[in-house]
């Protein structure tokens, strides 16, 4: 039997959930990895909790070398920077060129620097790598006052941080309230309102122009877009991610905003597929190609890409985008679309000219053609569903999570939620009961 | 301090304290997991806790003492409790049943 070469280029969530799936299926495969990065594979998301000193940077590492040698699966460290699709080989920056009988573009995104000046100044820091977030450490530590840009989980990750590392932390918001893509007025002020508790200020309406720096070249505050200056010397950004996408610049390989890629995560080009960050992937719903900078999503990803590179021919179902995070310690699940806003009906036309923020799917701002939703709040719980042609298509869950489980399943499954219908502005008992209920039912099928 | 914050926050999420039913063992939704490593680095006898949660697999390690820290600790909701004896059930219904007046007995510390 003749040997296949499996290269990869990227060692995260989708690279190496990759690796491990080809092994399973051939033993006999020779599988290289290669990444940019100095590390072996380590969690991402994680990078927020070492910042909230949940864990030490060493011990987000997801594989240890031994697991790598253990697979068979050679990891390479270097920049991969050409790709060749008729001669089937990748050049590294050190100059080494691998050929590959099935190649993965598994390059992941990364963080959009400000789109104003100063954003090489020394203080702009971002939650984004492993050195990043070792970088920004060692700033956090001597710094004084921070401002925080940017809408989206990793922007709230970072201000918990920064404020976690007693650092007097400003968040600067464009809009009238937290991630106005996707929480209700309700939602923002309840999340808003730990965040004040976690010490931080908000800044509503309120935009930098420019970073501005000091002689030696270091952060002395920013100029607001209403020309004044905010004083302080560390600029955490998260405004937003794009997919890496220098390897397929030069070939034929064709992209929208990420490697396009029919549902066999197969791109344009013979034996080349994408998968997580870096890809573009058929949704269901929208019958459109999406992007989604998901954990989960580059894990299934992965997984698919490896069955149907070693010959296992496999459909990517794309599944419910689904998040669920702890911000100022409150438990926060985001599944499906949940767009707050019925009046920007396709919201996706807006949402695919800004960078998508980390842990978010596209298919979050989309909306359903039909529109009912169900709301209830109590104290710091809160529920939101949005219902489209009688099914759940959506759900948001702040505090008690009892029902998270029975919502994914129930939106992930299509199920009919006419029985429900009737109980959608009930009060918050009578509606879980009859949430679970569906869910009870359905289970018993 | 964020461990105490959580900690409080889980009160009401974990209706019954874990410790009062008869416990089982760990078990984890492997999609909920990051691998973000923290189970493991709390566990009280070092059982690498990543490993199991990430292929959503049951902690079988014979040195677990079932103190439910790796479960408090994850930021995710990954990990619960699971009755060995019940190990077919569907999750909800175990947890239904774990747990007497219905509070499913996953605990988002
Ligand atoms: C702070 C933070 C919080 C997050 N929170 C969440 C969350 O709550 N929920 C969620 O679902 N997701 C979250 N995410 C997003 C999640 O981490 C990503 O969706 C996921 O890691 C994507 O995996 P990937 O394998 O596609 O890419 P990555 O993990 O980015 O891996 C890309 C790999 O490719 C390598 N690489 C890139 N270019 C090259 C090259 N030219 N040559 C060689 N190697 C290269 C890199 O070194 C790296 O190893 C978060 C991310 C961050 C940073
Ligand atoms: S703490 Fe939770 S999310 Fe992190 S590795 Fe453990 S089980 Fe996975
Ligand atoms: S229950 Fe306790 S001993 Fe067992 S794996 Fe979890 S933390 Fe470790």
């Amino acid at each position: 039997m003749t040997q296949l070469h499996y290269l990869i280029i990227g060692n995260g969530a989708a690279g190496v959930t990759a690796a491990e799936t080809i092994r399973a299926h051939d033993l006999n495969g020779r599988i290289t990895i290669v990444t940019a990065e100095p590390y072996p594979m380590y969690s991402r998301p994680g990078l927020a909790y070492v910042i909230l000193q949940e864990i030490p940077p060493e011990q987000i590492m997801a594989r240890q070398p031994q697991w790598y040698a253990q697979q068979r699966i050679e990891l390479v460290y270097g920049r991969a920077t050409s790709l060749n699709v008729q001669q089937q080989s990748v050049a590294l920056e050190n100059g080494r060129i691998l050929h590959y009988d099935r190649l993965l573009i598994a390059t992941g995104a990364r963080a959009v620097p400000p789109p104003y000046a100063g954003a090489d100044l020394d203080g702009v820091v971002y939650l984004d790598t492993l050195d990043g977030t070792k970088h920004l450490l060692k700033k956090a530590r001597r710094a004084k006052r921070a401002v925080v840009i940017g809408g989206g989980i990793t922007a709230m990750e970072l201000a918990e941080g920064l404020a976690h590392q007693g650092v007097d932390t400003h968040y600067f918001l464009r809009r009238d309230r937290l991630w106005s893509q996707v929480f209700n007025e309700t939602e923002a002020a309840l999340v808003a309102d730990k965040m004040r508790h976690h010490g931080i200020t908000i800044h509503l309406h309120t935009e930098a122009a420019e970073i501005l720096g000091d002689r030696r070249g270091r952060v002395r505050g920013v100029r607001l877009q209403n020309g004044d200056e905010f004083r302080c010397d560390l600029v955490g950004v998260a405004i937003g991610v794009r997919p890496q996408l220098e390897l397929v610049e030069a070939t034929p390989i064709q992209t929208d905003r990420a490697i396009l890629v029919d549902e066999t995560l197969r791109s344009s080009a013979p034996n080349v597929f994408a998968a997580g960050d870096c890809a573009q992937v058929y949704d269901r719903w929208s019958a459109k190609y999406m992007v989604d900078i998901l954990w989960p999503s580059a894990i299934a990803e992965g997984r698919t890409a490896a069955l149907n590179m070693v010959g296992k021919e496999t459909l990517y179902r794309k599944g419910t985008p689904f998040n669920a995070c702890l911000l100022f310690g409150l438990h926060i699940t985001v599944i499906g679309q949940i767009n707050p806003r019925p009046d920007e009906v396709d919201n996706v036309a807006v949402v695919q000219k800004r960078p998508l923020s980390r842990g978010a799917s596209e298919v979050w701002f989309t909306f359903p053609r039909t529109y009912q939703s169900a709301w209830s709040g109590s104290g710091p719980n809160t529920l939101r569903l949005v219902i489209g042609d009688n099914h759940i298509v959506g759900a948001l869950i702040i505090g008690e999570q009892s029902l998270a489980d029975t919502l994914r399943d129930l939106i992930e499954r299509e199920v009919n939620a006419t029985p429900l219908l009737p109980y959608l502005q009930a009060d918050p008992q009578t509606l879980r009961q009859k949430i679970l209920a569906l869910g009870q039912r359905q289970e018993g099928i | 301090m964020l461990r105490k914050v959580k900690q409080l926050f889980s009160t009401p999420v974990t209706a019954n304290e874990p410790q009062k039913v008869d416990l089982g063992r760990v078990t984890a939704d492997g999609t909920r997991c990051v691998q973000c490593g923290i189970c493991g680095y709390n566990c009280p006898v070092g059982i690498p806790v990543r490993d199991y949660a990430r292929q959503g697999l049951p902690v079988t390690d014979a040195s677990c003492i079932t103190c439910g820290q790796c479960i408090n600790v994850c930021p995710r909701g990954t990990l619960r409790w699971e009755k060995a004896a019940l190990l077919a059930a569907p999750t909800a219904e175990t947890n239904e049943r774990l747990t007497p007046g219905g509070q499913h007995l996953i605990s988002y510390g």
